[in-house]
């Protein structure tokens, strides 16, 4: 499989590269690692006559802690963001979700920011920030803005990022408080994801291929008059009850019970996770 | 509009300048371009690991890279690994161990493992494995090769 003929932009700033792509229009597409993109191009699923490479904008692969936030550059890599030093101490979680995505060549190539961007159901990033409560910063030539992640995931393939708007930071508000996630994969991807985060309360996020991220009202809830110690069938009650109305994918590679199933099954592993108890199912 | 552009690298040591169409990717300027024909294309989708290059010491898929990406990078290929002649522990570990059946996963697997070896001499077997677990064999299953990464790491 070959990608059709492109254009390669190779701007030196953002609002460059924003400007280039306001101008170009629908053909025109922002490029970082191209895992991704660059498979869906060579499969003739998308069509881009121009692409805007964004690895030459200085300080885009930034990770820093300022201000009780952990602030990640929307273009380091999986693998970036799995050595930092930083992010292993502040946001371990998140550390080791993106040591584990996919292998070690979609890491090294992948960034967080494309990650985000594309907005493939099965991801996992967008699950575990939504728990984390992180938010997303997007600018273009003229604004610059920050939206909650929770908000910047409207669907498969969709976010709220407007055509020539840059993904530039990920920030993670620092307090006192813990996350885990755990994801039921199969092969490259998961077929259920589940993070917990505890700080004043507890807040559960699911990803199931399908659509967004979506928040488990009421498993939150049990946990919280649990203090964290809600046994599997209740658990197991509480995760059906707040995924019932949901639109699960019945698909080749699992059918609607079954993801149900693994979406409470990822929920209990990652409450054992953030209970410190061994997992054994980890590897 | 101009669509070609110019890739200065540096390939298995050698300084290459080449100018080539935005869309070529790196697998093809490797094995068209350059005629290192190691470098192998299986699944085209990310997966298998028989197109992995190391790119400045970090393993990459090169049928999904631009080889325009590679521009003031250093490519290595199994070819790259020979030295006056002599091949890399681990290439040697490889036969001495007979980790290799049809061998068109062998140069994705080195180089892996390659990678591995330049971040962690030491490395455990669960950290052997972890590294490898993006690379698929279809003839000798894993055993082998493990052994033939654990044996050139203790060399």
């Amino acid at each position: 499989m070959r990608p059709d003929p492109f254009t390669y932009h190779q701007p030196k700033s953002l609002a460059e590269a924003s400007s280039l792509v306001a101008e170009l229009g629908d053909g025109a597409a922002f490029y970082a690692g191209g895992t991704e993109l660059l498979l869906l191009m060579k499969m003739q699923l998308a069509e881009y006559r121009h692409l805007v490479n964004l690895k030459k904008i200085d300080g885009l692969k930034t990770i820093v802690v300022r201000h009780d936030r952990l602030i990640v550059g929307a273009l380091a890599t999986h693998h970036d963001i799995a050595l930092s030093t930083a992010v292993s101490k502040h946001c371990p979680s998140l550390s080791r979700l993106c040591g584990e995505i996919a292998n070690i060549r979609v890491r090294v190539a992948g960034t967080i920011g494309g990650n985000l961007c594309f907005a493939e159901p099965r991801a996992d990033p967008p699950v575990l920030l939504a728990a984390l409560d992180a938010v997303i910063r997007l600018v273009s030539a003229h604004a610059s803005r920050v939206i909650p992640a929770t908000e910047f995931f409207l669907g498969p393939f969709e976010t709220a990022r407007q055509p020539d708007e840059i993904l530039t930071t990920i920030e993670i508000p620092l307090g006192t408080g813990t996350a885990s996630v755990e994801r039921m994969k199969q092969g490259n991807y998961s077929l259920a994801t589940a993070a917990i985060s505890r700080n004043d309360c507890h807040r559960v996020w699911i990803g199931y291929g399908g659509g967004a991220p979506k928040q488990l009202d009421g498993t939150g809830a049990l946990l919280d008059r649990d203090n964290g110690c809600t046994g599997e069938e209740a658990l197991f009650s509480a995760v059906a009850a707040d995924i019932a109305d949901l639109e699960i994918p019945s698909d080749i590679e699992a059918g609607e019970y079954y993801r149900r199933h693994l979406i409470a099954v990822a929920v209990k592993r990652a409450l054992a996770s953030l209970n410190g108890i061994q997992n054994p199912w980890a590897h | 509009m101009d669509t070609s552009v110019d890739i200065s690298v540096e390939i298995n040591g050698v300084p290459v300048t080449r100018s080539a169409p935005a869309q070529t990717l790196l697998i093809d300027f490797l094995r068209d371009e350059m005629r290192l024909r190691s470098v192998k294309l299986s699944c085209d989708m990310e997966i298998c690991g028989a197109c992995t290059v190391l790119v400045d010491g970090l393993p990459m898929s090169s049928c999904t890279t631009l080889a325009a990406d590679v521009d003031g990078a250093k490519v290595t290929t199994v070819e790259g690994l020979i030295t006056d002649g002599v091949l890399d522990p681990l290439q040697q570990a490889f036969i001495d161990h007979g980790a290799v059946q049809c061998g068109f996963c062998t140069p994705g697997f080195i180089l892996a493992a390659k990678a591995l070896l330049l971040r962690n001499p030491s490395p455990t077997r669960a950290e052997i494995v972890s590294a490898l677990d993006g690379n698929i064999c279809r003839c000798t299953g894993y055993k082998k090769i493990v052994e033939a990464v654990r044996h050139a790491a203790s060399a």
